[in-house]
Formats: C-alpha cells, sequence, structure tokens
C-alpha cells in the first residue's frame, strides 16, 4: 500500500506535468521540449528568491512561476510563432528546434548555477510525518498532493466553465474553424503557453521538494510528460491525469521489486507495452500510430 | 602530429555513423534517436568478446553487428507504429533504456566502471596498433560502409526509400510494403553504427556507459542536419564539423571547466539556426 501512496504522490506530479504539456500539444500540435527545462528554471528562480528575500513560500513559488509563465508566453511569441504560423514550419522541424533550445537553456542554467543536485524546502526545520492507517506520509509529501489535487480542480474548472477556457479547448479542437468564428487564436494560445508554463514550474517545484533538481531534469520532465500524455491519449486532459497516475504507481512498483536504478526502464517499459497494444492512448484523442 | 591523427581517426568513426544514421533518417525518414545505443552495443560486444573471452577482432565485430541488427529489429516492431515526432521521442526513450542497460547489468557491462585494456585489431595476424595504422584501418572501413550505403541508396531499393520518405502513402499504393522496408532500413542502420562502435572501443582500449549516453544520440543527428540529410558526402562533412567544434573552441581560450557546456551550448545553437535559416543543412537534398 505504502508504495502505491507514494506511487500516487509521484504520479499526480506527472500528471501535473502532462497537463500543462498536454494543453500546449493540443493547441499547437507540436512537441514542446523547451517546456521541461523551463519547469526547471521554475525552481532555480524559486531557490534564488530564497535566498535572497525571506517572503512566505507559496508567494515565492507563486512568483517563480508567473515568471516562468512570462517566459513561456515569450518563447511562443518570439521564438515559435515566427516559424510556426509565418513559415508554416512542419511539427518535425519546431521539434527539432525546441530541442536544440532546450539543449542551449540547460547548458546556460549548468554555467551559472553548477551542475548539481539542488533541493528546496519548505521550512528551516524537518517536520515530522503523519501516520494514516498505517501508511506513513511526510509533510512535504503532504503539500505535494495537495496542490496537485488543487491545480488539478483550478483547471479543470477553468477549462470547463470558463469562456477563455471553452475558446482553449475548441482550438485544441480544431484550430481553423475557431479563426473562422472570430476568436483571436494568437491570445488564446498565448494564455495556454502562459497556464502550461505556470503549471510546469509549480510541479518541478513539488519535485525539487520530493526529490530535488538539477539542470539534466528538464530532459527527464518532458519525457515524463511526453510518456504520460502517450500513455493517457495525447491531447486529452483525463488521459495525462490518469497517464500520470499509472506512470507514477508503475515506476515506484518497478522501484520496488528491481530497484531504483531500473526507474527509467519501468517507465520506457510501460511506454513500449502501450504502443504495443494500444498506441492511441486510454483516451483517444488524436491518432499517434497509424 | 599525434594529435592531428587522433582527430582524423575520430572523425572517421564519426563519419562512419553518421553516415549510417544518414541511411535511415536522410534516406528514409525514420530520424531515429537511438543510435548511441547501437554504436554501444557494438563497443561493448568487442570489449566484453575480447577482453573477457579472448575472441578474435573480426569475429566480435562481427557479433556486435549482428547483435545490433537483432536488436533493431525488434525494437522496430513497436517504435515504426508511430508517427515521426512522436517516433523521435520514444526511439529517444529507447536509447534511455539501452543507456540504463549498460550502466547497471554489471555482471556483464562492469556498470559504471567500463572495461579496461581493449588491446590493438589485430586482423589475420597482422597487429594495427599505433595510431597510423589505425586510421588506415578506419579510413577503410569508413569507405566501405561509404560504399555499400551508396550502393544501396543508388539500387532500386533506395529509390523506394526515398519513395517512402517523400509520401509513405504513395508508396504503400504503389504495393511496397512500407513498414517491412523501414525495419530492414533500421536494422542496416544499426549494423553499421556497431561497426562504429567496436572501431571507437578498440581505439580508446576503454569504454564506459558515459560515452553511449543520450546525448551521443543528439549529436549524432546534429551531425548528420548539419552535413545535410540525404547527402552522404555531407554525412562526412558533418561528422569533421561536430569533431572540429570543441576543439575550436579550445583553441578560442575558453577553460576547460566550462567547456564541455560551451560545446553543448554550440551544438544547440547549431540546431535552432539550421531550423530556422536551412533546414537541410549544407549539403542536403532533403528538408525535415
Amino acid at each position: 500500500m505504502q508504495i502505491i501512496l507514494n506511487g500516487i504522490i509521484i504520479g499526480g506530479i506527472y500528471a501535473l506535468i502532462a497537463l500543462g504539456f498536454n494543453l500546449i500539444y493540443s493547441s499547437v500540435r507540436f512537441y514542446h521540449m523547451l517546456y521541461g527545462i523551463l519547469a526547471v528554471l521554475g525552481v532555480y528562480f524559486l531557490r534564488f528568491f530564497q535566498m535572497t528575500f525571506h517572503w512566505p513560500f507559496a508567494l515565492m513559488v507563486f512568483l517563480a512561476s508567473f515568471l516562468i509563465g512570462l517566459i513561456g508566453m515569450a518563447s511562443w511569441q518570439w521564438f515559435y510563432r515566427p516559424l510556426a504560423i509565418t513559415k508554416k514550419a512542419s511539427s518535425l522541424v519546431m521539434l527539432v528546434l525546441s530541442f536544440g533550445a532546450l539543449i542551449v537553456v540547460q547548458n546556460l542554467i549548468a554555467l551559472v548555477w553548477k551542475n548539481n543536485t539542488y533541493s528546496i524546502s519548505i521550512t528551516e526545520t524537518i517536520k515530522s510525518g503523519y501516520q494514516f492507517f498505517g501508511l506513513s506520509i511526510t509533510f512535504n509529501q503532504l503539500v505535494i498532493l495537495i496542490t496537485t489535487f488543487i491545480s488539478v480542480i483550478l483547471l479543470e474548472l477553468f477549462l470547463g466553465r470558463t469562456k477563455w477556457g471553452m475558446a482553449i479547448r475548441a482550438i485544441g479542437d480544431n484550430p481553423e474553424l475557431t479563426t473562422t468564428i472570430g476568436l483571436k487564436t494568437n491570445q488564446i494560445i498565448l494564455i495556454v503557453f502562459f497556464i502550461g508554463s505556470f503549471m510546469s514550474s509549480i510541479s518541478a517545484s513539488l519535485i525539487a521538494l520530493e526529490i530535488g533538481v538539477r539542470p539534466t531534469y528538464g530532459l527527464m520532465l518532458v519525457m515524463k510528460a511526453i510518456i504520460a500524455s502517450i500513455i493517457g491519449g495525447i491531447g486529452s486532459i483525463r488521459g495525462a491525469m490518469f497517464g500520470g497516475l499509472l506512470l507514477g504507481i508503475t515506476e515506484n512498483m518497478g522501484i520496488y521489486f528491481f530497484g531504483a536504478q531500473w526507474q527509467e526502464v519501468t517507465a520506457f517499459t510501460l511506454l513500449t507495452i502501450f504502443l504495443l497494444f494500444r498506441p492511441q492512448g486510454l483516451f483517444q484523442k488524436y491518432q499517434l500510430a497509424k | 602530429m599525434d594529435y592531428i591523427l587522433h582527430l582524423a581517426i575520430t572523425m572517421s568513426i564519426w563519419g562512419i555513423l553518421t553516415l549510417s544514421l544518414n541511411y535511415v533518417a536522410g534516406f528514409t525518414g525514420i530520424i531515429s534517436l537511438s543510435h548511441a545505443t547501437f554504436y554501444g552495443i557494438g563497443a561493448y560486444s568487442t570489449a566484453i568478446l575480447t577482453v573477457k573471452y579472448g575472441f578474435s577482432f573480426l569475429l566480435s565485430v562481427a557479433i556486435g553487428m549482428f547483435l545490433a541488427a537483432v536488436i533493431a529489429y525488434i525494437v522496430s516492431i513497436p517504435l515504426l507504429k508511430l508517427q515521426e515526432d512522436a517516433f523521435i521521442l520514444v526511439s529517444f526513450g529507447f536509447a534511455i533504456i539501452g543507456y540504463h542497460v549498460l550502466l547497471n547489468w554489471q555482471s556483464i557491462t562492469n556498470g559504471a566502471l567500463g572495461i579496461k585494456g581493449i588491446k590493438a585489431p589485430v586482423i589475420f595476424g597482422f597487429s594495427f596498433s599505433g595510431k597510423p595504422l589505425f586510421l588506415c584501418l578506419v579510413l577503410v572501413a569508413l569507405i566501405c560502409t561509404y560504399f555499400i550505403l551508396h550502393r544501396i541508396v543508388k539500387s532500386p531499393y533506395g529509390t523506394i526509400m526515398k519513395n517512402i520518405r517523400e509520401n509513405s502513402i504513395v508508396a504503400s499504393v504503389n504495393g511496397h510494403d512500407v513498414t517491412a522496408y523501414k525495419r530492414s532500413v533500421y536494422t542496416v542502420g544499426a549494423l553499421f553504427a556497431a561497426l562504429a562502435g567496436s572501431l571507437m572501443a578498440t581505439f580508446l582500449m576503454f569504454i564506459e556507459p558515459k560515452s553511449f549516453e543520450l546525448m551521443i544520440s543528439v549529436f549524432i543527428l546534429i551531425a548528420l542536419i548539419l552535413g545535410g540529410m540525404g547527402n552522404l558526402k555531407g554525412s562526412i562533412l558533418g561528422a569533421v564539423f561536430i569533431i572540429l567544434i570543441p576543439e575550436i573552441l579550445r583553441f578560442v581560450g575558453f577553460p576547460n571547466t566550462i567547456i564541455g557546456e560551451m560545446q553543448q551550448i554550440t551544438y544547440g545553437l547549431i540546431l535552432v539556426l539550421l531550423m530556422i535559416l536551412r533546414p537541410q543543412g549544407l549539403l542536403g537534398e532533403y528538408k525535415i
């Protein structure tokens, strides 16, 4: 049971990452690889704030994520858009472009902040864990669980109940048609990039609470988001959530049965199994395989 | 002189690697980020078989190539179901698996410590020790690879490969089994990558999993895109550039502590600029 609980906690973070990734993917239809490293950058901002100012933790997370959201918007407006919209580049070109940018940003972070693992903590002292029904959970894990839960509910409400949310879903379903009914596509995509990057930074901060971050985790994070998305069915919000949870639980089972060094292998084995038997994912939206 | 020979050997081995990826990605359009794994399989096969079991060099190379081909064929079954951009990412995932297997299967691969003391290749009693002789061997391998791939690409089979690259639906309408073709191409590409790996292992005399990590796959792809996809000469040019760049950075005077990061930043920038300005690379015939 403890393994499953840990799996749910990690899976919740993966779900959050995958949600933001999926949101961006469904509105621009290419793999935004920069996403992972922006999330990691958020943690470095947070750490910088923590060392410079002594504000409440939640405020600093919000501020760092807000900055990352702005950077995400800028990356669409000045980096992707000239190619994707003006030059009509294929999604393959966009993927390679974004991958190149990921390498550049990752190494810039490594140059500025060195290649070490950093973890952050909410309070100076380590708080004791809690016990429920024979399961133990640390204070950090409780924070992670609650934050994930609130974020998912807020996003679901935003997408389901507000005008902007509906516009975002409309773009995900059919970009051309959305333009014809008079919605400003670019504005909506900018908002999507903001929300996606914002969420990625929050989830990376949660990961930093649990295991710490280093520059190379950017690639790992975005790969996890992609695995979770493909398992869940790429483009589908509910799919990203279940995919993330399933990935987290499977990984933790893998760690328990085979040892921590096989964690990545377990994740990709799960992906391969899905590709073989259910390539469209749990909740199909777009066709990935022929 | 020693330094130039060292560079020339590394460039030739990377030339073989880039050529093999060009065969897969440039001519058939299967842009794969799993090449470092097959490169690693070749290197480890040679290292393990010659050091631990005393096999001869040629036999170990043959076994390494065979092993890489078998693994590539098996892996291609789930992988090639995907469309091209999803394929890139999932093949990258396969490279992650490969790296972790090399790192963690300690009884066979000796884990992170690597394998030491790989002897210089001996072929029919003639030992290729010393850099000038080794360069000759590598150049022969490079020229053989070039001509074999050149023949395949110019053959009717190669025409179908390009057909699949340009429009796989048309290829399948013409009655070609697209998946079977793609699998065979992917397998042959892995074969030559393993050859490059075997040569690299005997050249460095020491291998560790780090030499076959994920970023190597990315660097091979950068060399390929820089040189130009779908052009065999371009691949060799790309390999020359990708080896020269860190050396140039060193000459410019960056300290050794940040040279690794600077090198990767340069590679990343090259990739970004190529995508924006010239997606077909220097000599390319195919725009991704």
